[in-house]
């Protein structure tokens, strides 16, 4: 058999058994079945995304999202948007900083014919300069509707600051002017996809009605045969900030409610460190609707319509953000102001009840979630980059549940400091009198 | 009162108000729909009202929005809002309130051995909401900002809302869900009291609950709702909509570096309707939402990359998030329409956009869908059925949607409809049902005089090529979508800011 079993993984906080398996060829497997009858979610997870670009291949992992549906050397696009609609699956994909993934919920008798035709896209991807250029096309509608969102403008400014040499800083659909240009680079496309759509960089995962050990041996035949490449260019890593970033977007796109992230950098994510899972439990005590936070500015001082954070699973450097939708573009500053003292209150001790409230909903919101396959599949996928077990997630939720008021503490102390904060505002620009 | 586990029944009781029978007949109650699962520990509560926007009274637009709002976060029963967030927090469990223009739907979700501290809360949320007056403060707060920033600094949210205004114009869909700026200043808690006591009782009510449910526990629910008056149904809009005999554009004028636009017609077939599950299988294989087997979306973004996506509805589409394109359940209405969605294009290439998208629906209406494009759709659809409701919570929401609205449940009654249909059937659907000269276009553009000018005036409006050229076959193609005539009876350019005044 080609294939090594690395772990398998009774239910805990999951609601399933996950086999985790690896092919000779470096492809790791995640099989977990679940009591969804007719069911199964197939998800394949490709660990590249923006994080590795370089300023001349910006877009370029986002872009590949769109060609996979282009076609390939055996099927073309129409004829496996035909396939697909035969089986009655669902086909959506995401492109993501550090991840690529394509996910198709399936019909469960139709899931050999899905990998077959999945197989075949992401081994063999398929493109000339007419499907480039449609794919461009396609990708700069995106790019314009994402323009008119201060949200999403407000965002792109903070991570432009906060990462000024990590690729994590660039739009991650690149900017207007990179998708322009894809058009007349067909070379450098096609060796971008060479580089990074091979086994090593790929991870299957499957929850649902399935048998798994025909799945494997199907797996095993179809993607067994995908060749390994080479190494893997590095990614340039952030140099250690020094100092608080500043920026602000003057919003030119007609009224708009001001906004506010203030973010600071904490390290990558790594389920099995302990500080992960205290700065889950950070975000709850930030954001939470019964954490002081939200009580100020929300209910006792109303300044904000709502407040967020933001903790994302980056791989090699995250932020954790506080976003604030303001009332009023004078209170800016009184909003900043209270994200500080809140978080300079945790460092000072936080109240055990609070804390335990916090942490243990969290908990049970998350064991809530996992009710279908689809959301399974994305537990899994999100917690084993590159290639980790399916014990990591297990791991991270027995870490959150440890969690005490002097981890909080120290974490805050740690990370939560001026010289590695970044702040971005946005207002509407003032017309001139 | 019945309480063994039925699959599938539940209506909201109906009130005779002139009883033929004589004999004395013990009053049914309340009667949930009850969907036990196995193997889950989870339980799903649904609970939905005929109590959405089109209830709003003229100059307090909003008040549906904000009533359902204030009684999520302003406090239950004798609980303080901070006591019962406090609550479900510890639950880890959460209600959430989808508000459209017929229904509001609460729903909850939560262990089974939560379910004696859970049900109390999700029940008296909407039995005794609190109202406390900071939340209600809150909900206005709220209310201006999702009509400031989901709508108004969001140009598809915007020309989606415009279509909304155009088709209903004189009805009560007209206004955006949360309500208009000018009417949300106008309502006052006063009003929300007594839009709760009106819209929320027994009469207009249908709930159920599905998954780890037992007798015991449907009985606690349904004794629970009876707290509710018993009341008169508010009942569905009975307005009738506009009737449009020719075409009209509205080009809505903001700074913004793309063009998109909707179009489309009211449209008399609801999911009850004989012809529902022929425009189904039509739309479908024309634009499904978020699927790139459509027609429209295999042409317009496949071949020539003009946009991020191109779909065809037949009833009003909210998808559940961003990462969740599936239909948001509770957001049916009773009065559909007919409409297609252009998503944003580079300026230059909007009015081939536009025309190409029109063009392509008169001649969806002129040949209709091909026997193999209609086999492989309706294929399709038998198996797509199954993944319609991924977990026990959606199944109870098509159910209770279904059964607020008085339509079929289409979890349970398409597959015999579909199994029937015949080509000829979903074409003479098509063409009895959707109307090209009635299309109402509203687009959203950056230079609004010269978008219009453009697609009304310049004989020829070709989309640019950059380096590679279409093959004869698509150059006829684009030759006859260019020179479209496009000529509405009237149109008109209005700023963002004044889209509903």
């Amino acid at each position: 058999m080609f294939l090594s079993l690395i772990a398998s993984v009774s239910a805990g906080v999951l609601p399933v058994d996950v086999q985790t398996e690896r092919l000779d060829n470096g492809l790791t497997i995640y099989l977990a079945p679940m009591d969804t009858p007719g069911v199964v979610s197939w998800q394949v997870w490709m660990d590249v995304g923006s994080r590795n670009e370089t300023t001349n291949s910006r877009g370029m992992a986002h872009l590949h999202m769109y060609l996979a549906s282009a076609g390939s050397r055996s099927m073309d696009r129409d004829e496996r948007e035909q396939q697909v609609l035969l089986t009655g699956a669902t086909d959506t994909a995401l492109a993501w900083v550090d991840q690529t993934t394509f996910s198709l919920d399936v019909p469960a008798e139709h899931l050999p014919s899905i990998i077959m035709i999945e197989a075949n896209r992401l081994m063999y991807m398929d493109y000339d300069a007419a499907d480039l250029e449609q794919t461009a096309g396609a990708v700069k509608g995106a790019h314009n509707r994402n323009q008119a969102n201060t949200e999403r403008a407000l965002s792109e400014a903070h991570m432009g600051a906060a990462y000024a040499v990590h690729p994590y800083g660039h739009p991650l659909l690149g900017t207007a002017e990179d998708i322009d240009g894809f058009d007349d680079r067909i070379d450098d496309v096609s060796s971008w996809y060479k580089t990074w759509y091979r086994p090593e960089n790929a991870r299957i995962v499957v929850v649902g009605d399935f048998d798994p050990q025909a799945v494997l041996t199907q797996l095993n035949l179809t993607f067994g045969v995908w060749e390994p490449g080479v190494e893997f260019p590095t990614v340039v890593q952030e140099p250690e900030q020094t100092a608080t970033r500043r920026v602000q977007v003057d919003w030119d796109k007609g009224p708009a409610n001001p906004r506010i992230a203030v973010g600071w950098g904490v390290p990558g994510f790594d389920p099995r460190d302990p500080d992960a899972a205290t700065l889950a439990v950070i975000e709850e005590l930030l954001a939470s609707e019964v954490g002081p936070l939200y009580q100020d500015l929300v209910v006792e001082r109303a300044l904000v319509y709502g407040v967020s954070t933001e903790l994302e699973e980056y791989a090699d450097m995250r932020q954790f953000v506080v976003n604030a939708e303001v009332k009023h573009v004078d209170d800016l500053g009184l909003v900043e102001e209270a994200v500080l003292a809140a978080v300079a209150d945790l460092a000072e001790g936080v109240d055990p009840e609070t804390l335990a409230l916090l942490r243990d909903s969290a908990l049970a919101r998350f064991r809530l979630s996992q009710d279908t396959p689809f959301a399974v599949a994305q537990t899994i996928g999100t917690f084993t980059y590159g290639g980790r077990d399916a014990l990591a997630v297990e791991a991270f939720y027995r870490n959150y549940a440890k969690v005490t008021a002097e981890d909080v503490s120290r974490v805050v102390k740690e990370y939560f400091v001026a010289e590695h904060m970044t702040v971005a505002s946005l207002s509407a620009k003032q017309e001139e009198e | 009162m019945l309480l063994s586990l039925l699959l599938g029944i539940g209506c909201p009781p109906k009130v005779d108000p002139e009883p033929a029978v004589v004999a004395a007949v013990e009053d049914p109650g309340l009667e949930p729909i009850v969907l036990p699962v196995d193997g889950t520990q989870i339980v799903y509560l649904n609970a939905t009202f005929h109590a959405g926007s089109a209830h709003d009274p003229e100059g307090k637009q909003g008040l549906a929005w904000i009533t359902a709002e204030l009684m999520k976060t302003g406090g239950a029963g004798a609980l303080m809002p901070d006591e019962v967030q406090t609550q479900l927090f510890a639950l880890g469990a959460e209600i959430e309130v989808v508000v459209d223009k017929d229904l509001v739907t609460f729903r909850g979700k939560a262990l089974r051995e939560d379910m004696p501290a859970f049900l109390p809360l999700f029940a008296e949320t909407i039995t005794s909401p609190g109202m406390d007056e900071s939340a209600f403060y809150r909900a206005v707060d709220s209310a201006k900002s999702q009509v400031q920033s989901g709508i108004l600094e969001s140009d598809e949210a915007l020309g989606d809302a415009v279509l909304d205004k155009v088709l209903n114009e004189g009805h009560p869909y007209w206004h955006p869900v949360q309500g208009l700026p000018s009417g949300i200043d106008n309502i006052a808690i006063e009003d929300v009291k007594t839009f709760h006591k009106a819209a929320y009782d027994q009469a207009g009510l249908s709930f159920g609950l599905a998954g780890a449910v037992d007798e015991p526990l449907v009985a606690d629910f349904v004794k629970a709702m009876e707290a509710l008056p018993v009341g008169e149904d508010e009942g569905l809009t009975s307005a009738e909509r506009k009737t449009f005999d020719t075409r009209q554009l509205v080009v809505i004028e903001r700074n913004t570096n793309a063009t998109g636009a909707h179009f489309g017609h009211p449209l008399d077939v609801t999911r009850s309707h004989p012809d529902y599950p022929a425009l189904l299988v039509a739309m479908t294989a024309y634009g499904a939402h978020r699927e790139s087997y459509g027609r429209l979306f295999r042409e317009m973004r496949g071949d020539r990359g003009l946009n991020y996506g191109d779909y065809a509805y037949i009833e009003h589409y909210r998808q559940v998030s961003v990462r969740d394109p599936s239909q948001l359940l509770g957001t049916l209405r009773a009065q559909p329409q007919f409409s297609v969605w252009v998503r944003p294009t580079d300026p230059e290439d909007a009015p081939f956009a536009v025309k190409m998208a029109i063009v392509m629906t008169e001649e969806l209406v002129a040949t209709g869908l091909t026997q193999e494009e209609f086999d492989s759709t309706r294929t399709h659809l038998l198996k797509r059925k199954k993944l319609w409701a991924k977990d026990p919570g959606r199944r109870l929401g098509y159910a209770v949607e279904a059964a607020s609205l008085d339509q079929p449940n289409i979890l349970e009654d398409l597959d015999e409809a579909l199994q029937e249909l015949t080509v000829e059937q979903v074409n003479a659907a098509i063409k009895a049902h959707i109307h090209p000269e009635q299309f109402q276009v509203v687009v959203v553009s950056g230079d609004g005089p010269k978008f219009a000018t453009t697609i009304l005036k310049t004989y020829e409006t070709p989309m640019t090529y950059k380096t590679s050229a279409p093959n004869s076959e698509q150059a006829e193609e684009d030759k006859r979508y260019a020179t479209y005539r496009f000529e509405p009876t009237a149109w008109t350019i209005i700023e963002a800011d004044k889209a509903f005044d």
